[in-house]
């Protein structure tokens, strides 16, 4: 009878070892996917953590400046919300990922900035390694912010998802290298382009950043 | 006044039918047309990875020359002849694409044989209708330098003359002993044109359909003279005339602006080369016990043990309340005198356990007194918001995977020492 009770209890706690893996979770239902699809970070860490940056680095002190570009609009407050994007100070808005060597260890996946009337969506490579469902997140989350922010119509998203996708590829196949001088141009009345660059910071890697004006005008 | 009529219609059946029908063509017709990327004129749908290829061999956007529309085909097929074609055989017969190309190439066994020429071909359906001619402008966006396909080296190759030779009568063999793999990706190419041309003959009434496909008037007269014109060259079988015609019917687009090749400018602008990006820095964090820092304090009141803790004690500090909850909940269960209960009873009592693990959980949560909560800690480490956890369901509450170890541990050992002790007690 023991046996069984704790057969039971442990039965009981091994239960969530499957959901927290965030990757493998069997879902209940159709509106819980549906509802995660949507939340782009929540597709990489089951729980969000605010941790201490891994260098010696004081804390990063928010300026008044910061504060004033950070405010956001309700709309917009509501889509990265809806994305799982949360404040990672200074200005940007995103979401971390624990590195699968070392559990103690997160890394930024994603980050939204505003820089310059421009907005700046960046996805972050370990090593110029996409990890599993990298690809796929960074182009809906590419997407969510070209659909919020530019007047680009939803028909011709499908063309971006299609290049985007021949862009991962020609990254994993090494012919993409990374630079921040050399831009990829995806619209152009929206003069949206493309950066495969490399990190200078304590993240070692690659990223990729989608550039949107926020103010249309490349003629000038 | 159009309501009513419609309305009217749509109690005739077949002209509702008719009708979504028509929905349907004006729908797709519409997606193909628009589901593009807006540089200049628009890069055709399907032409993504020939323009990231023409990026990086360094070809300037400003000279850009491409397929101007898409009406029928996708990718480098738009607009091309072979396309319609392509696509009246595959609703006539059902004969796909790739029946065509093991048609074309001999059967399967022989077209793998080719393949292993084109490593670096990911996919070649696209190569088809790419353009291969020798002269045509590198700022051609179809080209088949842009197909992701690699440099075809011209080195010549006995072997690949053999496996070309088997292919559906093509010229490319003619006086040679070797082929070279430009000249083996034409071998394809003309095989399939040959190949489709063939086989639209056998749908009667072809140049009937070609017409009745729906596309407009000149249009549809483009791809009816280079038709014709592409059947009478494989009648009269003059090898370079038959050539000239396939390389029309496949690679020759319509186009509303004229061009050289048919391939208009496409009026991308040239500062879109020189734009400059904006970059964004990743940051490495390694995991620390911030979240929960004021239930921790009110807990143990002593704030040095949050310095010394680290990520495991996090979840060690939900063990506790866990360990909590349980020695409660054993307590009740032994006191029921568990070695009667049934199973079902321990499900419920499960169940009784999340409720009191949610109960205890404000505990954590709840406002300290500001004696037992040294100030300036928090605002100091907690660098944004606190998260707004949007999984709303299971998986946002459920403990980390660490926590069971402890909790089974600790459940155990109580389970057994209360056990004994109030058996112990009872039976004395």
């Amino acid at each position: 009878m023991k046996a069984r009770l704790l057969l039971t209890i442990a039965a009981f706690f091994c239960l969530p070892n499957q959901y927290s893996r965030g990757q493998t979770a069997v879902l209940p239902n159709d509106s819980v996917i549906e509802e995660i699809n949507q939340n782009i970070c929540s597709n990489f860490s089951s729980r969000e953590y605010v941790g201490q940056q891994n260098t010696d680095a004081p804390p990063p002190v928010r300026t008044l400046e910061d504060a004033k570009d950070n405010v956001l609009t309700p709309e917009e407050l509501e889509l990265y919300q809806k994305l799982g994007l949360t404040n990672l100070g200074n200005g940007s808005y995103g979401c971390l990922v624990e590195d699968p060597d070392n559990p103690n260890r997160q890394y930024t996946i994603f980050k939204v900035k505003k820089l310059d009337q421009v907005l700046v969506v960046s996805t972050f490579l370990e090593e110029g390694k996409f990890i599993i469902g990298q690809q796929n997140a960074a182009t809906d989350l590419f997407l969510e912010m070209i659909g919020f922010y530019t007047e680009i119509p939803k028909p011709y998203h499908s063309g971006i998802r299609r290049y985007f996708q021949e862009f991962y590829q020609r990254i994993v196949d090494g012919r993409i290298k990374p630079s921040s001088e050399r831009t990829y141009a995806i619209d152009e009345p929206a003069a949206t382009i493309a950066v495969y660059h490399p990190l200078r910071g304590d993240m070692r890697g690659t990223g990729l950043s989608l550039n949107i004006p926020l103010s249309t005008d490349i003629h000038n | 006044m159009v309501k009513t009529n419609l309305i009217a219609g749509f109690n005739n059946n077949l002209n509702f039918l008719a009708f979504s029908l028509f929905l349907t063509t004006l729908f797709s017709a519409t997606q193909s047309a628009v589901a593009q990327l807006r540089l200049g004129r628009g890069i055709q749908p399907g032409l993504e990875g020939h323009l990231i290829e023409y990026q990086l061999q360094g070809q300037p956007l400003g000279n850009m020359r491409g397929i101007q529309g898409c009406s029928v085909g996708f990718g480098t097929k738009c607009n091309k002849t072979a396309a319609l074609l392509q696509k009246i055989i595959l609703e006539n017969s059902g004969t796909t694409y790739q029946d065509l190309i093991l048609k074309a190439s001999g059967g399967l066994e022989n077209y793998q044989n080719f393949l292993k020429y084109y490593p670096s071909a990911k996919d070649i359906s696209s190569v088809t209708s790419d353009s291969f001619w020798v002269n045509a402008s590198p700022y051609i966006l179809d080209r088949y330098e842009y197909s992701g396909i690699g440099v075809l080296e011209p080195v010549s190759s006995k072997e690949l003359y053999e496996i070309v030779s088997n292919f559906n009568s093509t010229s490319v063999t003619q006086n040679k002993n070797s082929l070279n793999l430009r000249e083996g990706m034409i071998g394809l190419k003309t095989a399939y044109g040959r190949t489709i041309l063939e086989e639209a003959q056998k749908i009667p009434n072809i140049e009937a359909k070609i017409t009745e496909y729906g596309l407009n008037s000149i249009e549809t007269a483009f791809h009816l003279q280079q038709f014709r014109y592409a059947v009478a060259t494989l009648e009269s079988n003059n090898y370079e005339n038959t050539n000239f015609a396939l390389y029309k019917i496949l690679s020759n687009p319509y186009t509303d602006i004229p061009g050289e090749f048919n391939r208009p400018s496409l009026k991308i602008n040239p500062k879109l080369d020189t734009l400059d990006g904006n970059t964004l820095e990743g940051e490495s964090y390694i995991k620390s016990f911030i979240e929960g820092n004021a239930g921790a304090i009110t807990l143990f009141n002593n704030p040095e043990v949050i310095v010394t803790l680290d990520e495991s004690e996090e979840t060690a500090l939900y063990a506790t309340l866990g360990g909590i909850g349980f020695t409660v909940l054993i307590i009740a269960l032994v006191a029921l005198n568990s070695d009667s209960q049934s199973s079902s009873t321990i499900a419920q009592s499960n169940g009784e356990s999340l409720s009191l693990f949610g109960d205890s959980t404000p505990l954590l949560s709840s406002p300290t007194d500001d004696l037992n909560n040294p100030p300036g800690i928090i605002p100091d480490i907690v660098i944004g918001q606190p998260t707004v956890n949007p999984n709303n369901g299971e998986i946002a509450s459920i403990p980390e995977p660490s926590v069971n170890p402890y909790i089974l541990t600790i459940t155990l050992l109580m389970l057994l020492a209360l056990n004994k002790m109030i058996k112990a007690r009872y039976s004395s």
